[in-house]
């Protein structure tokens, strides 16, 4: 994966302040995006980045493991059902996009938690079908299947 | 045309971009101590006095937050209020005495789980004081902490050295849904905590350097221009508890549900001190509704003795506008809902995709159900009475890497009597009860137990509790 993408790679940093500064906003957003609640994404990247703090000498991949850590987190919290689902808002007008935006962010939230977040890993951060199957501790095959599953899902149901 | 993948990065990037990101600085800072996660905001606004105890805690309170979400705070021994009138006679074993349901809820809800506890322990609480400052109109909660509270000294975002102390503090919370500002004020031998709405530096300096101590009572704010608006003296007690969860079948509780937590008092409550500095109201369909913490955990008190609170998730109405909405049902109504549960099994909304079954030596089976690796209900069947629990996420705990459950403890009344169906994958950690029945499936080993006080007795310090047969 490249610098440029959504997801939370950096350089190596110097020093976790440094490290932090440049990927909060990013794994902020992700987590945000992953549980589709500002709140927990809130929660679990500081969560997960005051956990990496305290273990930052040891850890040689801190990005690697900040993006695993972030979707485990994620996962997890999705699964435990602790905080309710929030509606995020939308800035985009339906003029500007051709559709319902509104029924789509929807329907993505709807999905299952898996299928979430293969869309949310492979269309806002940008990662590849390894780093996805990565994360999620699965093979590339099942991340294509997700998707597929998740599209259809969703073509289901904004198109009826 | 924009196919729906470029639709789907179009909305993904929306809702991106439409977030507020939290100032990163502050949370810097804050990151050097234990994490300020709003998790640990709700324990410290539920149990300032007491300090985590590790991981063993923290699996407790994934059991509690589900039932005590809302920033509740306590307050305890208010003299009963004037305008209370008398108060209803209620013993312990009656359970919650009063039975709420929900209308207007989407017609796939069902109840799905039911959890019932009775308060049968003490819990010593420092007194509280709660200011109105007039100058801003802010309120101001205060109590002494014990010393092991101290927050260490390289933790705080902003210390404020006073004339005689040294404060710190840290504001939380969004800006756009309502931030709070928790405060240590160390004299030394004594130190006070508190919270308020207050995020002014200046405003939150000149009232810190007005908070005084006062052996064996609350806090005080000295000085002009601040009201006491009331002092908790002691111990509150929940005499019980019932948590009514409400979804469709099958479904996501995280997407789709809405919960309602009754609770009973031992004597009655100040409704403005447990609304503390999230002191908003609301009165829909004729009822006072307080909107409690960050608008989102509104509460409504029939009486002042009972306390109800929703949450709403997805779909469903709004917790408030449930809460307006509620009817009161006899116990037997109640009692039937209860029993409806296992028709979940037969009539899921979601259909569930695998179950596990699982038989004890003595005959006892429990069975997860599932959908594709994530269970999302157990049903246990002793003798022919079978009881189910389709909340099962409200309590379970997943394993590491996020994909299965590693923990669960789940009381179920059957015939009349209380068990507890429980998972660990880690038995050295969190050992299973003595005296269970065990059911092994590789790492992952299941017990049931009986009435266990010392297992379903919850380690904290408002509920204390264990489940009692109320029903």
């Amino acid at each position: 994966m490249s610098n440029d993408q959504q997801g939370v790679i950096v350089p190596a940093p110097a020093t976790f302040e440094e490290f932090f500064s440049d990927v909060w906003p990013r794994a902020f957003r992700l987590a945000s995006l992953l549980t589709h609640s500002t709140e927990a994404g809130e929660d679990i990247a500081q969560d997960v980045l005051a956990s990496m703090s305290r273990r930052w000498d040891t850890l040689e991949q801190p990005a690697a493991y900040l993006q695993r850590s972030l979707v485990n987190a994620s996962l997890n919290w999705n699964q435990r059902r602790r905080t309710a689902f929030q509606k995020l808002p939308l800035l985009v007008t339906r003029e500007a996009v051709e559709f319902e935006i509104d029924e789509l962010a929807d329907a993505i939230a709807r999905l299952p938690m898996r299928q979430r977040t293969v869309l949310v890993l492979r269309y806002y951060a940008d990662w590849s079908e390894s780093a996805i199957a990565d994360s999620l501790g699965c093979r590339p095959g099942t991340v294509k299947s997700l998707a597929s599953r998740a599209l259809t899902a969703l073509a289901k149901e904004i198109r009826p | 045309m924009i196919d729906l993948e470029d639709q789907i990065r179009i909305v993904l990037n929306s809702q991106a971009e439409a977030m507020h990101v939290p100032d990163a600085v502050p949370a810097a800072a804050r990151i050097s101590m234990d994490p300020p996660s709003r998790r640990r905001r709700e324990h410290l606004r539920r149990d300032g006095l007491r300090r985590p105890r590790g991981m063993a805690l923290a699996v407790l309170s994934t059991v509690l937050v589900a039932t005590l979400v809302g920033g509740l705070w306590w307050i305890a021994n208010r003299p009963a209020l004037s305008n209370f009138g008398p108060l209803p006679e209620t013993a312990l074993t009656e359970g919650v005495g009063r039975y709420y349901l929900p209308t207007g809820l989407p017609d796939a809800y069902r109840v799905l789980a039911v959890r019932e506890y009775a308060g049968d322990r003490p819990v010593p609480t420092a007194p509280r004081a709660l200011y109105r400052d007039s100058q801003t109109g802010a309120l101001v909660d205060l109590y002494e902490a014990a010393p092991a509270d101290r927050w260490p000294d390289d933790s705080a975002g902003n210390v404020v050295q006073l004339p005689s102390a040294t404060a710190r503090l840290q504001t939380l919370g969004p800006p756009d849904t309502g931030s709070e500002t928790q405060f240590q004020v160390d004299f030394g031998e004594h130190l006070v905590s508190g919270i308020t709405r207050l995020t002014d530096q200046a405003a939150l300096t000149r009232v810190l350097a007005d908070v005084r101590t006062a052996e064996g009572s609350a806090p005080r704010l000295v000085g002009d221009g601040y009201t006491l608006l009331g002092v908790q003296q002691a111990a509150a007690q929940v005499a019980a508890e019932a948590t009514i969860y409400f979804g469709p079948p099958g479904g996501h509780l995280g997407a789709d549900s809405t919960t309602i937590t009754i609770r009973r008092f031992r004597e009655p409550v100040d409704v403005a001190l447990r609304a503390g500095i999230w002191d908003e109201s609301a009165t829909i369909n004729g009822r006072e509704i307080q909107l409690g913490f960050m608008s989102v955990h509104p509460a409504w008190y029939p009486t002042p003795l009972i306390e109800v609170t929703a949450q709403a998730a997805g779909r469903s109405m709004a917790a408030q506008d449930v809460l307006a909405n509620l009817v009161e049902v006899d116990e037997r109504t109640f009692a039937d809902q209860v029993v409806a549960i296992e028709a979940a099994v037969d009539d899921p909304v979601v259909e569930f995709v695998g179950s596990t079954s699982i038989t004890f030596p003595s005959g006892i089976e429990a069975v997860l159900f599932g959908v594709e690796d994530n269970p999302r209900g157990i049903c246990l069947a002793v003798d022919t009475t079978r009881r189910c629990d389709f909340a099962l996420m409200t309590n379970a705990v997943y394993t590491d890497d996020g994909r299965d459950v590693g923990f669960f403890d789940i009381q179920l009344l059957v015939d009349q009597r209380w068990f507890t169906v429980g998972l660990r994958t880690d038995t050295t950690t969190f050992p299973v009860p003595d005296g269970s029945e065990v059911a092994t499936d590789g790492d992952r080993t299941y017990y049931v137990i009986e009435r266990p006080a010392d297992v379903v007795a919850v380690d904290d310090a408002m509920h204390g509790s264990s489940p009692r047969p109320l029903r």
